[in-house]
C-alpha cells in the first residue's frame, strides 16, 4: 500500500501543472499564426511599433522608404538572435526606444534619413530579440519566429500609413504629436516602475 | 492509514484549484481597463482634465495643442515620483486646487502668455501624475495600465477641447465660461470635502 501511495502522489501532482505560455498564444492556431499574433499580445511591442511607425510616417514615407526595408532587416536579425537564444529580457530596452521615439514625435524634430534608418534598424532588432519562443523547438520555433517577423512588419505599416496620411493639415500634425507625448508618458512611467523594482 | 489517505486526497484536490477572478483587473485587458477607469472614476481628475482642454481651446492656437502635450509629459514625471515612492505633500488638495484654478482661468477668461499657462498646467499635472503613479505598482500589467490611464486622460482633454471650441460663438463663449465656473466650484467642493 505504501508503494502504491508513493507512486500515486507524484502521478496526481503531475496532473496539476498547466501549460506555460510566454505571452499567452492562442491554442490550436499553429506556430506560424501564433507567431504572427505574438506582437499583439505584448503592450511594449505595440508601443514601440506605434512610436517607430509614427516617427517614420511623420518624416514623410516618400523620403524614408528605405527605412521600412532596414526595419525588416533589423527584425529578422533580432529573430535570428532570438532563435539561437542569444536574446535577453528586452522589455526595458523596448520602452526606452519608445520613450526616445515618443519625444522625437512630440517635438517633431527633423532628423536626416541616416538617423531614421538607424532608429528603424534598432527598433526592429529589439523587437525581434524580444520575440523568443522558448517553449518551441525545431520547425515549430522557426515557423513561429517567421510568423512574428511577418506580423511585426505588417503591424509597422499601420502607424506609418497613419502618420504619413495625416501629415497635411495643422490639426493632423498636432494629433500625431499628442500621441507622441502619450507614448513618452507611458514609457517613462513603466521605466520608472522598472527602476523602482530594481532598487 | 485511511485518515492519511483522506487527508492526502483533500490536499491534492486543493492543488487543482485555479485562481478565481471576480471582475478583477487581471492580465493585459484588466490592466488596461483599470488604468482607463482610474482618471474617469475620480471626479476631481475628470473636471481638472476637462478644464485643461477647455482652457487650451479658450486660449486658441498654440495653447490648444501645447497644453494637452505638456500635461501628459509632466504627469509622467509626477507619476514616476509616485512610483519611486517619493511623497508629495497634499496631493489630493493639489488636485482639488487644479480644478479651482483652471476652472477660474476659464470662468474669468484669463489669457496669460502661453509659457505661464504651460507652467500652471504642468505644476498641477505633477499632482495628478503622482496619484496615478502610486497605483501603478499594484497594476496587473503596468504597461497596459499606463496606456489606459494616459489614453483616458487624453480623451478627457479632448472632451474639454471639443466643449471649448464653442467659444467661436458669443453664446458658446458664455457657456464655456459658465462651465469653467462650475469646474471651479466643484474644486472648492472637493477641497472642503463637500463633494
Amino acid at each position: 500500500m505504501k508503494f502504491w501511495c508513493k507512486a500515486f502522489y507524484p502521478g496526481f501532482f503531475l496532473l496539476i501543472p498547466e501549460i506555460v505560455f510566454a505571452h499567452a498564444p492562442l491554442e490550436g492556431l499553429g506556430s506560424f499564426y501564433n507567431g504572427l499574433l505574438h506582437p499583439l499580445f505584448i503592450p511594449a511591442h505595440l508601443l514601440l511599433l506605434l512610436a517607430l511607425g509614427l516617427f517614420i510616417g511623420q518624416k514623410g514615407f516618400d523620403n524614408n522608404q528605405s527605412s521600412l526595408a532596414i526595419f525588416a532587416i533589423g527584425v529578422f536579425s533580432g529573430l535570428i538572435l532570438a532563435g539561437f537564444s542569444f536574446a535577453v529580457e528586452m522589455e526595458n530596452y523596448l520602452l526606452a526606444g519608445a520613450l526616445i521615439l515618443g519625444i522625437l514625435v512630440a517635438l517633431e524634430l527633423h532628423l536626416s534619413s541616416k538617423w531614421v534608418s538607424l532608429l528603424a534598424f534598432s527598433g526592429g532588432l529589439f523587437l525581434g530579440m524580444d520575440s523568443t519562443q522558448e517553449t518551441l523547438f525545431g520547425k515549430d520555433k522557426v515557423a513561429a519566429l517567421l510568423g512574428t517577423g511577418v506580423g511585426l512588419y505588417f503591424l509597422q505599416l499601420y502607424p506609418i500609413a497613419l502618420a504619413d496620411y495625416f501629415n497635411k493639415k495643422a490639426w493632423q500634425k498636432i494629433g500625431i504629436r499628442v500621441i507622441g507625448s502619450w507614448i513618452t508618458a507611458i514609457s517613462f512611467l513603466v521605466l520608472a516602475l522598472a527602476v523602482s523594482t530594481d532598487i | 492509514m485511511k485518515q492519511l489517505l483522506t487527508l492526502s486526497l483533500a490536499v491534492i484536490l486543493f492543488g487543482f484549484t485555479n485562481t478565481v477572478f471576480a471582475h478583477e483587473g487581471a492580465g493585459i485587458a484588466g490592466g488596461f481597463i483599470s488604468g482607463f477607469l482610474h482618471p474617469v472614476l475620480g471626479w476631481d481628475h475628470v473636471v481638472a482634465m476637462v478644464a485643461v482642454g477647455l482652457w487650451g481651446a479658450f486660449l486658441g492656437s498654440p495653447a490648444i495643442w501645447l497644453l494637452p502635450v505638456v500635461f501628459p509629459l509632466v504627469m509622467a514625471f509626477g507619476g514616476a515620483i509616485g512610483v519611486l515612492g517619493i511623497p508629495i505633500p497634499a496631493v489630493e488638495a493639489g488636485i482639488a486646487a487644479s480644478a479651482i484654478v483652471l476652472g477660474a482661468m476659464v470662468a474669468f477668461a484669463v489669457r496669460p502668455p502661453i509659457w505661464v499657462a504651460a507652467v500652471i498646467v504642468a505644476a498641477f499635472a505633477i499632482f495628478h501624475g503622482h496619484a496615478h503613479g502610486t497605483e501603478l505598482p499594484n497594476a496587473a500589467n503596468p504597461v497596459a495600465y499606463s496606456v489606459g490611464f494616459v489614453l483616458s486622460t487624453g480623451l478627457l482633454h479632448l472632451s474639454g477641447i471639443a466643449f471649448g471650441l464653442l467659444v467661436r460663438w458669443p453664446s458658446g463663449k458664455v457657456a464655456v465660461q459658465a462651465g469653467g465656473g462650475v469646474i471651479s466650484l466643484m474644486g472648492i467642493g472637493f477641497l472642503t470635502g463637500i463633494l
